[in-house]
Formats: C-alpha cells, sequence, structure tokens
C-alpha cells in the first residue's frame, strides 16, 4: 500500500471513475464513427445531384461533431485520467510505467485527429472538394489508431494474458486475449453511434421532407453491421473472460449483499436490451423517417448511452476484486503479496505507510483500517455503502466476516491481525450507536470461540464414548 | 534560528514520518534523461498554448469591457476554442511523462486535495464550452457575453491555481501526512506553502505575453493581406499587453524568488539551473526585442522569430522549474533510486509515428492555409 487512499464522500472514488467513464465511453465512439460517417457521406455528396444540400446539413452534423467530441469527448477523456490518479494510484502508475509509449503514440493520434478535424471544418469554404474527402478519410483512419492502441490497455485490465510483473511482455499484455474480439465489437458499435447521431441531425431539417427521409435513411444504414455482427462477436468475448468472471455471472453471486452482485449479471443484460431496442428503434425509424422527431433521436442516443453503462458496470465488476486482474487487487494489494502469510498476518497499520500514529484498539485504529483498506471501493454512506451492510454485525459475526472477506469472491484477503478485525468491527458497530470497545469485541469473540472449541471438544469426547 | 535553518530542522523533524510511496515496480522505460527531455519540450507547448488562450482571453473581455471593436475580438472569439483544445491535448504528455518520473510524487498530493483535484474537470468543460459558446452565439447581447467570458476567464485561473497547488505539494512531502490525516477527502488546498501566490502570479503573467505578441503577428498579417491599415490597433493592442505582461512576470518572478528558502536557491544556482536561467532570460529580452521591431516594421519575420525564441525561453525556464523540483525532493527521492527496464522498440513506434504524423500534418496546413488565406485576401480585396 503505497498511496494515500481518496476518501470521497457518497460517491467514492470508484463511482467517480465510473460517471466521467460512461460519458466518455459513447462520445469517443462517436468520434470515431463519425469521421467514417463523414467521410462516406462526403463521398456520397460527390456522387449524387443534391450533393450541396447533403454537404450543407453535413455542415450542421460537423458543427456539432466539433463541440460535442472536442469538449465533452476530449475533456472526459483527460477526467478519467484525473480520476482513476486518484482513485487506483498504484494501478495507474503501473499502466503508466508499462505503456507510457503506447499513451504517447496515441497522444499522437489525438493531434492528428484534432488538426484534421479543423482543418477539415475551417476549411470548409476554401478547402477543394478534394481535400475536404482527403481529410475526412484521414481523421477517420487516424481516429480508429486511437481506438487500436486504447483497446489494448484497457482489454489489458481484464485479461493481462501472458503478461507477468516478472516477464514486463508489453506485447503480450497489449495483444492480450481479449483484444480482437473487444476491437471489432466497438469498432461496429462505432458505426453505430455514427448512425444515431446522423439522424439526431436530420430531425432538425424542416421543411423538406424528402431529404429528411433521405438522410435519416442513409443514417439508419450504419447501425446495420453492429446489429448483425455484435451477437456473434460477443460470444467470442464471453470466451475470452476469465474463468472467475463467468462464475459470478452464472452464480450471479447468491448470498453475497444480499444478491447485490447480481449486479454483474443485471448489468450485462442492460447492455444487451438497450442494444436491442436500438436496433428495433432505427429500424422503425427507417421504416418511418418522416415521422421521426428530435427527441426520437435524442431517446435513441440515451438508450445506447444506457446501454454503455451496462458494458462499463460488467466490465468493472468483471475485474472484481482486482483492478488488473490477478496482479493488483483494487485496494491496492498487490497479488503475490496477498500469498504471503507473514506480511498478511503483520499489524496492517505497521505497514501502511498512510496512517497516522493511532492508539491500537481504539476507534481511531478502526476508521483508519476502514480507510485504508475498504474505502477504495467502498463509503460510509453513498456507493456501496457500508453503514447499512454492517448493522447487523455482532462482535464475532464481523471478526469472522473479515477473516474470510476474499471467500466472497468480490473482496481481497484481509489484511492484519485478530486485533485489527476486532478494531475495524467496533468502529462499525459504533456506527450504529453501538458503542462496544475493539477490547470488548475481542474479548466476545474469544469467549465464544472458546466456547465453541469446549463444546466441540466435549461433543468429539461424546462420540469418543 | 534563521528560517532556512528552521526549514531544515521541521524537515528532519518530519522525515520519519514522511510517507513517501515506493517507485513502481516497473521503473522507468527510458532513462531519465531522456523522460526529462521529452517532458520539458512538450510542457513548454502547453504552457504557450495555456498562456495563449488565458492572455487571449483576458484581451477579449477586455476589449467587450471597453467596447472597441478593433478586429481582434472577431479573432480571439474564434480561436480561443482552438486554443484552448489545443492547450488541453498538449497537457496530455507531460502528464504522461510526470507520472512516470515523479509518480510517487504527483499521485500522493493530487489524493491530498484529491476533491479540487477532480474539480479541474468540470470546470474545463464550463472554461471551454463557454468559448464555444461565445464564438457560436452570434445574437447574445453585450452583457450576457461578457458573462460567458467572464466565466470561462474565471474557471482558468482557478485551474491553475489548483494546478499550482498540487505540483508545490508533490514537492513537499514532508506536509502530506498532516495534511492527508486532517481531511482525507481532499477537500484543502496547499494552504500554507509560502511559495503559492508568487508562484501562481509567474505562472499567469505570461499569459499577456504570450497572447500579446500572437496579437501583433495577427495585427500585421491582416493588414498584409488586406492591403490596408485594419491590423494596426489589434498590433498595438498587442504589443502594449506584451510589454505589460513582461514587467508583471519580472515582479512575479521577483516575488517567488524572496519566498524560495534560501538554500534551495543557493543550490540551484551553484548548479546547471544557472545556465538555464540566464539563457531564458536572455532569450525573453530577446524575442521582446523583435516582437517589439515586428511591431514597429510590421515585419511579419520577426513577429515569428519571436514567438520562436519564447517557445525556447518558456522551455528554459521550465528546466529551471523542474530542477528546482529535484532539490526540494533530493533527500526523498533521486532518479538513480529507479531502475530502468529499457523499451527501445516503444520508443520507436512512437518516434515514428510521431514524425510520420508530424509531417502529414504540417502538409496539411499548409496546403489548408493557403486557400484560406488566398479567399481571404479575394474577399477583402477592394
Ligand atoms: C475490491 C473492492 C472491495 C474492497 C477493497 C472491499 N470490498 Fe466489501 N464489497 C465489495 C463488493 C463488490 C461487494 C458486493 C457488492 C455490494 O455489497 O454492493 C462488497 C460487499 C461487502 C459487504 C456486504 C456483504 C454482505 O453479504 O452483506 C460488506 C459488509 C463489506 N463488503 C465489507 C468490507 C470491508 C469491511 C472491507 C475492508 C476490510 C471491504 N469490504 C473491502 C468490494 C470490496
Ligand atoms: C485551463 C486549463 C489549464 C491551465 C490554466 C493550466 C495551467 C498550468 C500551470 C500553471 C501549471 C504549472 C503548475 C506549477 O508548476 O506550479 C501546469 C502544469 C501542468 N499542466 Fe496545465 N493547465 C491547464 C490544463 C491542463 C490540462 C487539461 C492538462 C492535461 C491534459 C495539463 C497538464 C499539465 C501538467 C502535466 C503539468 C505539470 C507537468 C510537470 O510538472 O512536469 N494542464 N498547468
Amino acid at each position: 500500500m503505497n498511496y494515500p487512499v481518496w476518501n470521497f464522500p457518497i460517491l467514492g472514488g470508484s463511482l467517480v471513475v465510473a460517471i466521467i467513464a460512461i460519458i466518455h465511453v459513447l462520445i469517443s465512439h462517436l468520434a470515431i464513427g463519425g469521421g467514417a460517417f463523414l467521410a462516406i457521406a462526403e463521398i456520397w455528396s460527390n456522387k449524387i445531384s443534391d450533393g450541396e444540400k447533403v454537404r450543407k446539413w453535413l455542415h450542421k452534423f460537423t458543427t456539432f461533431f466539433l463541440v460535442y467530441t472536442t469538449v465533452f469527448g476530449a475533456i472526459t477523456g483527460v477526467g478519467i485520467w484525473f480520476s482513476i490518479q486518484l482513485a487506483s494510484p498504484e494501478a495507474t502508475s503501473l499502466l503508466i510505467h508499462q505503456f507510457v509509449f503506447a499513451w504517447a503514440t496515441e497522444w499522437v493520434t489525438f493531434i492528428g485527429e484534432l488538426t484534421v478535424l479543423y482543418l477539415y471544418y475551417y476549411g470548409w469554404n476554401s478547402n477543394s472538394r478534394g481535400m475536404q474527402v482527403f481529410l475526412a478519410v484521414a481523421y477517420f483512419v487516424i481516429a480508429w489508431f486511437s481506438l487500436f492502441i486504447i483497446n489494448g490497455i484497457l482489454t489489458f485490465m481484464l485479461t493481462p494474458g501472458a503478461w507477468t510483473l516478472d516477464n514486463k511482455e508489453i506485447a503480450w499484455g497489449f495483444f492480450n486475449p481479449g483484444y480482437t474480439p473487444s476491437l471489432l465489437i466497438r469498432t461496429l458499435i462505432m458505426f453505430l453511434l455514427a448512425g444515431l447521431a446522423g439522424i439526431m441531425i436530420a430531425t432538425f431539417i424542416k421543411d423538406d421532407d424528402e431529404f429528411k427521409s433521405k438522410m435519416i435513411r442513409f443514417s439508419a444504414k450504419w447501425v446495420i453491421p453492429a446489429a448483425v455482427l455484435v451477437p456473434v462477436l460477443t460470444v467470442w468475448y464471453w470466451l475470452t473472460l476469465p474463468e472467475s468472471t463467468l462464475k459470478f455471472y452464472e452464480a450471479g453471486i447468491v448470498g453475497v449483499a444480499g444478491g447485490k452482485m447480481e449486479g454483474i449479471t443485471r448489468f450485462f443484460w442492460l447492455a444487451v436490451i438497450s442494444g436491442a431496442l436500438v436496433v428495433l428503434g432505427t429500424s422503425i425509424a427507417a421504416w418511418k423517417p418522416k415521422t421521426v422527431h428530435f427527441s426520437t433521436a435524442i431517446s435513441l442516443l440515451l438508450i445506447a448511452q444506457v446501454g454503455f453503462m451496462g458494458a462499463e458496470f460488467f466490465r468493472e465488476m468483471a475485474r472484481k476484486p482486482y483492478v488488473i486482474k490477478g496482479v493488483l487487487y483494487s485496494n491496492a494489494l498487490w497479488a503475490h503479496k496477498a500469498e504471503d502469510k507473514a506480511y498478511m498476518n503483520e499489524p496492517y497499520l505497521s505497514h501502511a505507510k498512510w496512517a497516522p500514529k493511532v492508539q491500537p484498539m481504539t476507534l481511531e485504529h478502526g476508521e483508519w483500517m476502514f480507510r485504508l483498506q475498504c474505502a477504495t471501493c467502498h463509503t460510509l454512506d453513498g456507493y456501496r455503502s457500508l453503514t447499512p451492510r454492517t448493522e447487523n454485525w455482532t462482535p464475532s459475526f464481523g471478526v469472522r466476516f473479515l477473516e474470510n472477506l476474499h471467500e466472497q469472491g468480490v473482496m481481497p484477503p484481509f489484511q492484519g491481525t485478530l486485533q485489527d478485525r476486532a478494531a475495524l468491527t467496533s468502529y462499525f458497530m459504533h456506527l450504529h450507536g453501538n458503542d462496544t470497545s475493539p477490547g470488548a469485541v475481542l474479548d466476545t469473540y474469544e469467549k465464544e470461540e472458546k466456547a465453541k472449541a469446549e463444546a466441540m471438544n466435549a461433543s468429539m469426547k461424546e462420540a469418543q464414548k | 534560528m534563521n528560517p532556512s535553518h528552521l526549514i531544515a530542522a521541521l524537515i528532519a523533524q518530519t522525515q520519519a514520518q514522511v510517507p513517501l510511496p515506493s517507485p513502481d515496480p516497473l521503473g522507468y522505460p527510458v532513462p531519465a534523461i531522456l523522460l526529462q527531455i521529452l517532458s520539458y519540450f512538450t510542457l513548454g507547448l502547453h504552457f504557450i498554448a495555456v498562456n495563449f488562450t488565458l492572455g487571449g482571453l483576458i484581451y477579449l473581455v477586455w476589449t467587450k469591457i471597453r467596447k472597441v471593436d478593433n478586429g481582434a475580438s472577431e479573432f480571439l472569439s474564434s480561436s480561443l476554442p482552438l486554443g484552448f483544445s489545443y492547450l488541453v491535448t498538449l497537457g496530455i504528455p507531460p502528464l504522461l511523462f510526470v507520472q512516470v518520473m515523479y509518480g510517487q510524487m504527483f499521485y500522493s498530493s493530487s489524493v491530498i486535495i484529491g476533491a479540487f483535484w477532480i474539480l479541474v474537470v468540470p470546470l474545463l468543460i464550463l472554461a471551454y464550452g463557454m468559448l464555444y459558446l461565445n464564438k457560436l452565439k452570434k445574437d447574445t447581447r453585450p452583457n450576457t457575453r461578457l458573462v460567458i467570458l467572464g466565466i470561462s476567464l474565471l474557471a482558468m485561473l482557478t485551474i491553475g491555481f489548483i494546478y499550482v497547488n498540487n505540483l508545490t505539494l508533490s514537492m513537499t512531502p514532508g506536509m502530506w501526512m498532516e495534511k492527508y490525516t486532517a481531511n482525507p477527502a481532499g477537500s484543502q488546498l496547499n494552504h500554507g506553502e509560502p511559495t503559492l501566490f508568487a508562484r501562481y502570479a509567474l505562472f499567469m503573467s505570461p499569459a499577456l505575453v504570450v497572447a500579446g505578441a500572437a496579437l501583433v503577428l495577427v495585427g500585421i498579417l491582416r493588414s498584409k493581406w488586406r492591403g490596408d491599415d485594419a491590423g494596426v490597433p489589434i498590433h498595438e493592442l498587442g504589443m502594449k499587453g506584451h510589454l505589460i505582461g513582461r514587467v508583471a512576470t519580472l515582479a512575479a518572478a521577483g516575488a517567488l524568488i524572496s519566498t524560495l528558502p534560501k538554500e534551495f536557491l543557493d543550490t540551484l544556482m551553484a548548479g546547471p539551473g544557472k545556465l538555464f536561467l540566464i539563457f531564458g532570460v536572455g532569450l525573453a529580452a530577446l524575442s521582446t526585442a523583435m516582437v517589439v521591431v515586428a511591431a514597429q516594421k510590421k515585419g511579419t519575420v520577426f513577429g515569428i522569430i519571436g514567438i520562436v525564441l519564447m517557445v525556447l525561453e518558456v522551455i528554459m525556464f521550465i528546466a529551471v522549474r523542474d530542477f528546482l523540483r529535484q532539490i526540494y525532493l533530493a533527500e526523498f527521492f533521486k532518479f538513480e533510486d529507479v531502475p530502468v527496464h529499457e523499451q527501445w522498440g516503444m520508443v520507436g513506434i512512437f518516434v515514428a509515428s510521431m514524425v510520420a504524423g508530424l509531417a502529414l500534418l504540417i502538409v496539411l496546413t499548409v496546403k489548408v492555409s493557403k486557400s484560406a488565406i488566398a479567399r481571404y485576401k479575394e474577399s477583402h480585396a477592394a
């Protein structure tokens, strides 16, 4: 544990990351697919008689596209950086040290994307037709390369493949088992989003129903590749997932948190159903284009956003309890350290760099246990809140629960001594107005254990007789 | 006891409790010197873009308040969103490299001021969004426009302040423990840091300098392409602002020097920092001379040389800034402590893509600009 834990109230670090990421993922995919849309629309407009009209419409599309992707897309992208630094500094550090030049290369694509887009947009009235087509195509190609790169790092976190801390083989980590299916799914989804954005901009065409229908039908076609192929690719992706993820999914983690971890199952289906709704909605739009309103179009985009939310939470939960599967737990415990029994059983605060000097077996002791060991994933009263989740804790239940923390499947193993567990249990009990001290928790627990052991002994003797 | 001894004593006393993270197990992907160079260049471009955008915004607000319509506001309104976009994008590589080089310090300080650090994100959207709103909404009432621009300006100034808080805190590990334990939610700034405000002033005041030089060039080009004197008020405004900015920067630099711990300053001046400082000052003088000549003679080339020298000047000062950081951190951390696991293959891919990318962008930009300039000339030909 190298870094301080950001105890952001209510949301907690992990939900801050999730919120920013969910917004960013939709926009960034749209930013790439939209490039292909511009390119094809440019070429198409050269071939048809009312091309000038199409290009005028395209200018509207580009204005929306430019502001939306550069303001919200680029900034939420930077925002993900800010948030992961705060929520998981240790993991961010690992990713950065392993992939910094991949990211630097990705940055080249950012600069390229932006500059080309500006040349395209600001040169609207002065560039030649050939130049406009070239710029649109170049934009798409460059933008797609940014996906090509970031996809390696994103999939690495869930399926690091043959990469290990020792071999540090960047190529193995980058082109990991999840890489290809994920790249293909994302590429198709990008086209889909571009189509939805196209439909939305087409609804601004007011007094030319024919033209509006034409543009809506043109845009709707962009949804077809995803509608046909994403289901197949999802099966492939599924086959690359770690076994533990599939187990979570299948079990729906019955019993944990009152079944709350069915979350992973529910989020998966949220993504699937949203996808299906988008396809259905687009089909209806293509069938009756004149009836499509702005509100319909924006609803389709919102449903897509909900789908992304499902997919992102699925991805996040699929990794639990790790940030980097099999390598680093979400609370910055290294997997290889977790196997070192002696380390795990040391008094936790003695090697926690960021704990102040606290009196052992006090409330403060328990509070810092919570802050440093649980707060990366839990808040007290907001996201994944522990106050309600520990409502029924008794001394013995708490101490035992903590001892078996990892057996829940979604949490890392507990680090620390019996005293640490008692102090933490006492802290949670205090949150509910129960002022049992850590020492009293320990006593009760030990007495119960002793009684149990005696009872066991007694029954053993009984049986022997 | 004199203050520097006091500080030394304080540091010695708190050192036992400094929660310094150990360096990342993966080590550096290339020798630190290369990371430094990459960081200086890209951070230099970031600072130029920050200063252009912030300064441009100040000029724009000024023209709106004074209700002067000299063409500067038209240029600024349409170019500030671009400036913002590049300031963000050019911030990315130094953000990568600072994490590689100084991750232990940078992550720690970011978490300690976490609530403010994450606030940068909505502030960026606000500042940037307002610039587009200003550009795209043509029919806004003057006062509404001032509000829009004012929000953007305030947001930018706040972001800069948060940055200075984070970076100064990242250089003073002795302060961490107390701050973190008092407020683990991170809703605090680096109060108590003696250099904070002077440093902030030093980073913000070049805004007028950089944007002023840009306005000089824009004014000259405008007159030239139109074949009239339409650009004169623009380059005069830029000239004045540039000089005011220089004076303000000098004052801020003096203030910073007076707040720096003396032994740090001495160490800096005993090393290569001195050389870079002298180069920086020299380049600053030269660049301002060029800008003045450009404004006098309406010489585009002088203006361009002045701006190029200014970029080099900023890079020199960035090196000095980094040496100072190493002096602050000397007793906690040295580059030599971190192992290097080389990734030359990845560096090759990066360099190749960078060269290819830049070449393509330059060719395209020249082409597009040529047709845009031709069109501009055509539409303004009397
Ligand atoms: C890797 C992230 C992570 C860490 C670290 C973590 N938890 Fe959890 N915890 C979860 C998840 C995920 C769940 C299940 C989902 C839910 O309850 O919303 C959970 C559930 C729980 C529950 C509810 C279980 C139930 O069956 O009702 C408790 C209590 C709990 N955690 C306590 C703790 C304590 C105490 C710590 C610190 C020692 C801790 N957790 C650390 C992720 C984590
Ligand atoms: C309006 C927006 C911004 C302003 C006003 C601004 C201003 C500043 C200032 C004043 C500093 C110096 C702080 C100091 O040394 O005390 C700085 C450093 C830095 N900025 Fe920006 N910045 C802005 C946006 C960004 C963005 C969006 C990024 C990232 C994408 C970024 C990346 C950086 C980095 C990485 C450093 C420090 C690098 C180092 O120390 O090596 N900035 N910025």
